[in-house]
């Protein structure tokens, strides 16, 4: 929650690792086959395990390639909205990267992760 | 979280839903000569129902949900102008578990567990290793692939499938092979002719087969699937042969690297023979008696019972496809209850025109419409119409718009295929208005013609 008592819109943070601090962490991804993806976060630092991840979508620096993939479970029966898909998606994960990085830098979420989890975005886990 | 209402967005939403409804309400108050209150009221929702479908303000299901609240309440209620009493509205609402949608529900959860466990990419690069590497034919090859793909997978994901594939080939071609244009364009043709073939390929075909099946004069898996390969195999033959004239290769051979397959593990295997039972079964419902939407339910039993699919999946299934099938045949429940079907094919002298003559009339006006709104809607709005013209049997009309609203390919905003190779940044929006006006036009003449002889 924030002061006032409302919940925020939107808030991001740094992984921080809850045994030595540290924010650099190693992303270690597990494939099983039948099964979502998941991200375990190492701490560079320590070595000690930080958060797990589990993927609903993925998107690399190559956005449409990345957008083939997430399409690839997708049925849609709207041009207009496909063609708006396209267009938008590359556009949107780079200016979205960038507004994270500033939130961070200007006004980083500081409860953990849970929290802010429980607290403003139960929906974040689908 | 704090939700802004007062978005540019929902501002044009709240505008156009205004808009239909008062255009609605405007048109049931008409006072048409020879329309009941009923059929008044049921243009009325069919018109708010056009605008919501083609300007798009929400997505297309929601516009599903409100034909189905719209008719209930003024059409449906007990003691309402259809006279029906107690339950009697439900009528509108099976549809949304009408056979044809429990049939499209089971493709959905094949091509699921296909896409889940990776036989789908598998599929196409043991197609692809055969096909050598003569330009023509690996675009022969990727074409074929995709038309097959797309016959039991959604269109939509097969061409991102395939121009996975094909994107890393064609940047590796020299910078101004016109033949990369060949390939681009061919996938996503492929996927809208090859969607044609079974009636779980894409929405039209579903909703074609429900509003017959209202009406008793609906088509099994096989005798759709009869005339339905014949077509995609002459439509996707003739695209073939268009792009191969317009972009011809200059480069002598393509090295398709597609990687050593491994061996299939159990799973894929047991998925794999699953999904040739079902198959099986609805090619062969006619003996053993046993209708396909009830066999569609094999795999959703199977896959889930066994974990092999998970909750997740079955969120993932397009719900949103099925609410519109549902809505698109609600409104045809309402048109034929209300006796607008059949006014409104009264207005015009169709008979005139012969069988022929309509059905190129219905297929030209669903290519136009296609090419600018959803395959979906397309078929949603036409086909209750054109069952009931009497010139026609039902079931030529409804597959000539269905066949119809699937090959009209155009712009990219025709269909979902179209829009993702647009995507790609490899063609120009010019190069696919020239290739798919040749192959919407083909299909727009020989569609008509093919149906009319086989039906």
């Amino acid at each position: 929650m924030t002061d006032s008592g409302t919940r925020s819109h939107e808030t991001a943070r740094l992984d921080h690792c809850m045994k030595c601090g540290a924010t650099t962490v190693e992303n270690n991804v597990y494939f099983c086959r039948g099964q979502r993806i998941r991200v375990y976060l190492k701490c560079a630092k320590c070595g000690s395990y930080v958060a797990r991840y589990t993927l609903s979508g993925y998107t690399s620096d190559e956005p449409y390639e990345s957008l083939l993939h997430e399409m690839r479970i997708s049925r849609l029966t709207s041009g207009k909205s496909a063609l708006h898909m396209v267009e938008e998606f590359g556009e949107d994960v780079q200016k979205e990267f960038e507004h994270v990085l500033e939130l961070i830098a200007s006004q980083e979420d500081q409860r953990r992760m849970e929290k802010i989890i429980e607290e403003d975005f139960p929906e974040g886990l689908g | 979280m704090q939700f802004v209402i007062l978005t540019r967005q929902n501002v044009r939403t709240f505008l156009t839903l205004l808009i239909a409804l008062i255009l609605g309400v405007a048109v049931s108050r008409s006072g048409l000569e020879g329309l009941s209150e009923a059929g008044h009221i049921t243009l009325g929702i069919f018109t708010i129902a056009t605008i919501l479908w083609v300007l798009e303000p929400f997505p297309l299901y929601v516009t599903s949900f409100l034909i189905v609240f719209l008719e209930v309440v003024f059409l449906g209620r007990p003691g309402g102008p259809l006279g029906l009493r107690g339950k009697e509205y439900t009528m509108f609402l099976h549809p949304f578990f009408d056979s044809v949608v429990v049939l499209f529900l089971g493709g959905f959860v094949l091509a699921t567990a296909v896409k889940r466990y990776g036989l789908d990419e598998r599929l196409s690069r043991e197609i692809l290793r055969r096909v050598g590497s003569r330009p023509k034919f690996v675009l022969m090859g990727m074409m074929a692939t995709t038309a097959f793909l797309s016959m039991w997978i959604s269109n939509t994901a097969t061409t991102a499938l395939m121009m996975a594939v094909a994107i890393p080939i064609v940047r590796a071609f020299p910078r101004h092979e016109p033949f990369r244009k060949a390939i681009i364009l061919g996938i996503p043709f492929a996927a809208n002719i090859g969607g044609i073939g079974t009636p779980i390929g894409t929405p039209p075909n579903a909703i074609a087969m429900g509003i017959l099946e209202q009406s008793s004069q609906g088509f099994t898996f096989l005798q759709w699937m009869l005339f339905g390969i014949p077509i995609v195999v002459i439509l996707l033959a003739l695209c073939w042969w268009i792009l191969c004239l317009l972009y011809p290769p200059r480069i002598s051979t393509i090295p398709l690297e597609l990687g050593e397959e491994g061996p299939m593990d159990h799973i894929s295997k047991f998925i794999l023979g699953v999904f040739g039972v079902v198959v099986i079964l609805w090619l062969t419902s006619s003996v053993h008696g046993i209708p396909s939407s009830i066999v569609a339910l094999v795999p959703l039993i199977v896959f889930f019972g066994l974990h092999l699919l998970g909750d997740d999946d079955l969120q993932d299934l397009g719900w949103g496809i099925l609410f519109i099938i549902g809505g698109g045949m609600s409104l045809g429940v309402a048109m034929r209850e209300s006796g607008l079907s059949f006014w409104v094919v009264q207005q015009v002298p169709l008979e005139d025109l012969g069988s022929l003559g309509v059905l190129f009339l219905f297929g030209v006006v669903a290519a136009v419409m296609t090419t600018f709104i959803s395959n979906s809607a397309t078929a949603n709005l036409l086909i209750p119409i054109v069952v009931g013209v009497s010139a026609l049997s039902p079931r030529a009309g409804a597959v000539v718009i269905a066949l119809v609203a699937s090959a009209a390919m155009i712009l990219p905003v025709s269909t979902p295929p179209n829009a993702i190779a647009y995507g790609s940044k490899q063609i120009e929006i010019r190069e696919m208005m020239k290739a798919g006006a040749i192959i919407t036009a083909i299909a727009v003449l020989l569609v008509p013609i093919f149906v009319h002889f086989v039906f």
